[in-house]
């Protein structure tokens, strides 16, 4: 899917479809931007016919031909096999236009379930096989939104949402809840699910995990103040991708830590936005990364997010970096393995939308068809549809 | 924080050594010297060779431990690598030779702070108010340090600190900057309102702090600002507020209110009222606009005020209060010495004048000003008489102002006033040579868009055609539908009929008249199902029933269409209805 395509974003969709009704698919990695193969049936014609999705028809030997190109260079064919059961960890009410993957899903036409603090505690997460976070904080102090919006309707409604939840579950309060969903998000991960996480939930998902057993939270969500040497007891060898990281202590501050390279809501220390290059992977030696980072472009604007991308001295040694800004201390695409499971965290709120500010329009993605920074989230939602025994990392 | 941007000190540093340049001898040698050596070291640092520029700096320094440039210049190379102790030996050397030099002492907070020694920070500021006890700038260069690592609360106990020995006064500003960037935007509010009133130069400057709040915490500010308590200065910073956040309509009765009985404080307020309420586009901005710059015109001298009420009548003449722009120009007219700084306002008058229908004053003001008014103004004010004639139906008129006019954009005109007549072979050649680009887009792509529907009329004249279209025009649509089915009667099923339907349907569901709407783009599919004008009509027959709550069957229709004409035009517009109507993408 180079730039003949008409809509890359819905291209996933109809690649997800075909896998839903039974067919077989191949995931053509790194050839003409990375295509997909699909066979050429009525119903595939007429989903991308109605999507607008360009098709180009193939004969077995125009296929052939195609195999030879991909054996000669850094191309693989990947079989697909089977469309993921997608999970999305959202409020129960929330509209589906302030978070970058439930609008890709929406607009792709990928199915997919919410699921919210109550069905992760219940155990639903082994129902997935895909798990995808946003912006939620999970260290329980509501974005450190608290004091700059107080007073804000949709902020109350947070508040009384998650103490609520957190009273059903017999726990003491909202920090508590979140760190019970983050340990219960990896037993995920470490079965061999794939967990996909973008803005504060990757940073956030991270402390909560290395804070087991201590007080990470401003007074105003647990009622008792952060502990000053919080920093120097967070247990990482809990989390899945940072270490060493060192926490905000000022809850006026809308930042956690000093993972983000950009820190958007701390005046002194805001960086301005560049753009972040895709790395090349061998397509043969490592086919995960290599389907995680497939796009028409390989350099991207960046875009901010409570938490936009990662100090790259705060990341494990065994973290894969798919993408960075060359020359800063940051990167900003990142996976990795955890047991049977792998993670994939994306810096950023929303890639059409860089400045994201609350109270924003939607992005409205029939206007960012070909939106390369969307396209990194599909890939990893169909990046579980390929059969196993290809992922040799 | 911003403060470092501005390193205020360096001014008095650069006077005495431009006093010493004036100077002959040895020491206006080494003020060249260093000047030299600076730009040196400036050299290097902008290519990136910031060790070879650290030790031009230092070489500056040893001529004169004080010299401020190489200071701040020693302050970014050692910034860059990342050796911020080099600097302490060099800073405490310039203090012991200037004590009680301002700008040294900040760079000595900003040097700890960039050590992460938060301890000698605060004994830096200690010694620094030793020195000078009755000076604020020790208080707040501490503050804005502490501020810099995320300590609001710290900060703000630092300007306490110094308020309680200097008086609330003293540091009244840099606390309300503070608690405005601490995002405690109703505090911050309260606190600029007492900054204000002390000076009102710093009416901006509170604004300023101010209007960045966002949206959600708007309506508190304004309520502590106009609520039980507030005076003049609260009244009037709120106004100052509601015309940054782009509600000058709002503002206006506030300022109005609230100005000062000193002439030039109040001309000063009505200036910036005016210049903030001319950047927005509204109507009721341009005429809250108008109003400050009548009252402006009453406190300015006489021929300032001739200048102001011109700029009062157009902004008038731009929110469509044509009696108020004409009393304006009545005004300011009678003491103009040449029609030329009256031109713009009249321009703005005539066309407004035009577009509210008073054509006969419209044209009398254009006949009278011709010659005084420029070329592309002339010509434009002609067509927009023209377009008022015609839209009254006396397309004699309307021809007769553009005689002289051979612009494209006349040929335009003249290809709608063709059409009118139901002339549809004159039309056609107008409006080709109109070209696609005359005039605004959204008039471009009308009249390309009906030169599309003319070209597929099979006939040259078709007065039915002609009428409907005028009826439009006039925003007559029921006799336009009218009007259109006779038309559609006169032509065959493939000389245009379905085409003239599709249209009358479109023009039903843009009164939303869907009854109608649906029948007649029914029939223009019935005519041809396969025509140019069938996707058109598939695509306006979808809103229909998606306008009455028929969603599954409209899109299906989307379905088919997008399916049947995968060529057309019209095909992304039908994807995206259908992308909105399964909740796919916001509406």
């Amino acid at each position: 899917m180079d730039d003949a395509q008409s809509n890359h974003l819905k291209a996933y969709g109809v690649t997800y479809r075909a896998l839903q009704r039974g067919g077989r698919a191949e995931w053509l990695l790194n050839y003409r931007g990375g295509s997909f193969l699909l066979p050429a049936d009525t119903a595939t014609e007429r989903d991308a016919a109605l999507t607008g999705v360009t098709v180009e028809p193939a004969s077995d030997g125009d296929v052939v031909a195609v195999r030879g190109e991909i054996q000669a260079n850094n191309m693989d064919a990947v079989p697909l096999e089977k469309a993921p059961k997608v999970a999305v960890y959202v409020p129960p009410n929330a509209a589906p236009w302030d978070d970058a993957v439930t609008m890709s899903l929406e607009y792709a036409g990928i199915e997919y379930q919410k699921i919210w603090d109550l069905e992760v505690l219940g155990g639903r997460l082994k129902d997935f096989e895909w798990l995808h976070l946003h912006h939620e904080d999970f260290t329980g102090q509501y974005s450190k939104f608290y004091l700059a919006y107080s007073g804000a309707f949709w902020l109350s409604e947070m508040v009384e949402r998650n103490q609520e939840t957190a009273r059903r579950l017999g726990l003491p309060n909202v920090p508590a809840l979140k760190k019970a969903v983050a340990r219960e998000i990896r037993r995920f991960v470490q079965d061999g699910g794939f967990l996909f996480a973008m803005c504060t939930a990757t940073e956030t998902i991270e402390i909560a995990l290395a804070a087991e057993g201590m007080d990470v939270a401003a007074p105003y969500a647990d009622g008792t103040p952060m502990d000053p040497e919080a920093s120097a007891k967070l247990d990482w060898s809990r989390s899945f991708a940072f270490r060493d990281v060192k926490l905000e202590q000022s809850s006026a501050i809308a930042s956690f830590s000093d993972v983000d390279g950009h820190q958007v809501n701390n005046p002194p220390r805001r960086q301005p936005l560049g753009a972040f290059t895709l790395f090349n992977f061998s397509a043969k030696i490592d086919p995960v990364p290599t389907m995680l980072v497939q796009c028409h472009r390989q350099v991207i604007p960046d875009f901010y997010g409570l938490t936009t991308s990662f100090q790259r001295e705060r990341l494990k040694p065994d973290v894969t970096v798919l993408a960075d800004e060359p020359g800063a201390p940051w990167v900003k695409y990142i996976h990795g393995e955890f047991q049977k499971g792998t993670w994939t965290y994306l810096g950023g709120h929303d890639p059409e939308d860089p400045q994201h500010q609350i109270g924003d329009p939607p992005t409205d993605l029939s206007l960012h068809a070909n939106s390369p920074g969307y396209r990194l989230v599909l890939n990893n939602v169909l990046f579980p549809a390929a059969k196993k025994r290809e992922l040799k990392t | 924080m911003l403060r470092h941007v501005q390193r205020r000190p360096v001014l008095p540093r650069i006077t005495p050594l431009a006093l010493a340049i004036l100077l002959a001898g040895p020491r206006a040698g080494r003020a060249q010297a260093e000047s030299r050596a600076l730009a040196e070291a400036g050299e290097l640092e902008r290519v990136g060779r910031h060790a070879d520029a650290a030790v031009r700096y230092r070489g500056i320094l040893r001529a004169d431990p004080t010299s401020l440039p190489a200071l701040l210049g020693l302050e970014r190379v050692f910034t860059s690598l990342e050796r911020p102790d080099s600097l302490v030996p060099l800073v405490r050397a310039a203090l012991a030779r200037d004590p009680l030099n301002q700008a040294i002492h900040s760079l000595e907070l900003r040097v700890w702070f960039a050590l992460g020694h938060s301890d000698s920070v605060t004994s830096a500021a200690r010694r620094w108010i030793a020195l000078a006890p009755r000076s604020a700038d020790p208080y707040r260069e501490w503050a804005f340090t502490v501020a810099q690592r995320g300590d609001l609360a710290g900060a703000k106990g630092v300007l306490a600190e110094g308020a309680g020995r200097l008086g609330d006064a003293a540091l009244a500003q840099d606390l309300a900057q503070l608690t405005a960037l601490a995002g405690e935007w109703t505090e911050a509010a309260r606190q600029w309102v007492a900054v204000v009133r002390g000076n009102p130069g710093l009416l901006p400057a509170a604004t300023g702090s101010l209007t960045r709040a966002p949206a959600v915490a708007r309506d508190e500010m304004l309520s502590v600002l106009l609520g039980v308590g507030g005076d003049s200065t609260s009244r009037r910073l709120a106004a100052d507020l509601l015309a940054g956040w782009g509600r000058a309509d709002e503002a206006w009765p506030l300022l109005d209110a609230t100005l000062p009985q000193d002439p030039q404080a109040a001309a000063v307020l009505l200036q910036r009222f005016a210049e903030r309420a001319g950047t927005m586009r509204s109507r009721r901005s341009a005429l809250v606009r108008g109003y400050a710059l009548e009252r402006l015109a009453t406190l300015v001298d006489a021929a300032a005020s001739e200048r102001v009420r011109l700029q009062a009548a157009q902004a008038y003449a731009d929110a469509g209060d044509l009696r108020s722009a004409q009393r304006m120009l009545e005004r300011a007219g009678a003491g103009a010495e040449t029609g030329e700084a009256v031109a713009p306002a009249m321009a703005s008058l005539i066309r407004a004048l035009a577009e509210q229908g008073s054509v006969e004053e419209a044209e009398r003001r254009l006949r009278a000003w011709s010659d005084r008014l420029g070329g592309d103004d002339r010509e434009t004010l002609r067509e927009a008489v023209a377009w008022a004639w015609a839209r009254r139906g006396e397309l004699d008129r309307a021809e007769a102002v553009l005689a002289p006019d051979s612009s494209v954009a006349a040929a335009a005109v003249r290809g709608w006033i063709a059409l009118y007549r139901g002339d549809l072979g004159n039309a056609r050649e107008q409006l080709r040579a109109a070209g696609p680009y005359t005039g605004s887009r959204e008039e471009a792509t009308r009249r390309m868009g009906m030169l599309v529907l003319v070209e597929r009329i099979a006939a040259d004249r078709l007065p039915e055609f002609g009428r409907a279209v005028l009826a439009l025009a006039r925003g007559d649509s029921v006799q336009a539908l009218v009007d259109l089915e006779q038309a559609a009667r006169k032509l065959s099923p493939s000389g245009g009929r379905a085409d003239v339907l599709a249209f009358a349907g479109e023009q039903a569901l843009a009164r939303r008249d869907y009854q109608a709407a649906e029948d007649l783009l029914s029939r223009a599919l019935a005519t041809d199902s396969v025509g140019p004008a069938a996707p058109a009509a598939e695509l306006a027959l979808a809103r229909v029933q998606a306008e009455t709550g028929r969603t599954e069957v409209a899109i299906r229709q989307l379905e088919h269409l997008i399916l049947a004409h995968p060529q057309s035009a019209m095909v992304p517009q039908a994807r995206r209805l259908r992308d909105r109507l399964r909740g796919v993408v916001p509406e």
